[in-house]
């Protein structure tokens, strides 16, 4: 997994794809997975980016990390991606209201089931090939663009005013789909893996 | 005297913020300030609801794993199956 993170900015020569395939593929791919619920789609994720940073290559600047470069290059074909498939939320088109979010509350507006005490501590838990497994299927049930903007903003830390521009939506927006996102995975990781401690 | 009675109202509807909009606003308070006019309920509602409270506590240090995750190499999981490998190379031959 530390595949060429020992030196990831080697000195500068000609564009090398097929090494940047070698160190990089399986990390762009990865972050390319997360992304978007389908295999294939983010293995040609991988496959553009690195055809387009082949193209780009003069671009490149020594001082970028050679793999940030590469993930920066990536996010845009992530970005054309989640709009070509047509699911880019612009405002009007999206919904008032989320079932798997309401479905958690009363009509009432109360707590259906309060979460719970969770028994593993997040911090342990991205240590661990599972949890990522479970975070994985937790986002594959999740709109494109709410995983998007999920991980841009909680795992990337990006702001708020960025995420907004690669989505095209308003700061408002952002917001119902950033609270929809974490409660719809808060409870899917509670019900996955927070859960079982209490029993065992 | 009526000032009082809609400060009584006001008190009652405050402390019946429903949890539902109560995530909402615990949501937006992790991304941007909340406005003046929604802590105060904000406040109260976190003050006697553990619930809430737990989903805060939560969100918050899954965010901060997450973001320390993500400063390590070789996060998340996962990897290129021989075969794409293989049919992305082929791919870069091709157009190089």
């Amino acid at each position: 997994m530390a595949e060429g993170s020992d030196n990831p900015n080697p000195a500068r020569s000609a564009p090398d794809p097929e090494r940047w395939l070698d160190v990089h593929g399986d990390a762009l791919y990865r972050y390319a997975r997360l992304h978007v619920s389908d295999d294939h789609a983010a293995e040609d994720l991988v496959q553009d980016t690195l055809l387009a940073a082949m193209q780009a290559a003069d671009r490149f600047r020594g001082d970028a990390q050679e793999r940030t470069w590469l993930i920066g290059i990536l996010k845009h074909k992530l970005i054309d991606h989640l709009r070509a498939v047509g699911r880019r939320p612009v405002g009007p088109s999206l919904d008032a209201v989320d079932e798997a979010v309401s479905a958690q509350f009363t009509r009432r507006g109360l707590w259906q089931q309060p979460p719970r005490k969770w028994s593993r501590d997040p911090a342990d838990g991205v240590q661990q090939a599972e949890f990522w497994d479970v975070l994985q299927q937790c986002l594959d049930f999740l709109p494109a663009p709410m995983a998007y903007a999920f991980l841009q903003r909680e795992l990337a830390d990006n702001d708020s005013e960025s995420i907004c521009q690669d989505l095209a939506v308003t700061a408002t927006n952002l917001w119902t789909l950033l609270h929809r996102a974490r409660t719809r995975l808060r409870r899917c990781l509670e019900e996955h893996w927070f859960r079982d401690a209490e029993t065992g | 005297m009526w000032r009082w009675l809609r400060g009584i109202g006001n008190f009652f509807r405050v402390m019946s913020l429903p949890c539902e909009s109560m995530t909402g606003l615990i949501s937006h308070d992790l991304d941007a300030p909340l406005p003046a006019s929604a802590r105060f309920a904000y406040k109260f509602h976190l003050l006697y609801c553990t619930a809430c409270r737990r989903y805060r506590t939560q969100l918050t240090r899954l965010r901060a794993a997450l973001r320390v995750a993500a400063g390590l190499s070789g996060f998340a999981a996962g990897s290129l199956t021989p075969a794409a490998r293989q049919r992305i190379l082929a791919d870069l031959r091709r157009r190089d």
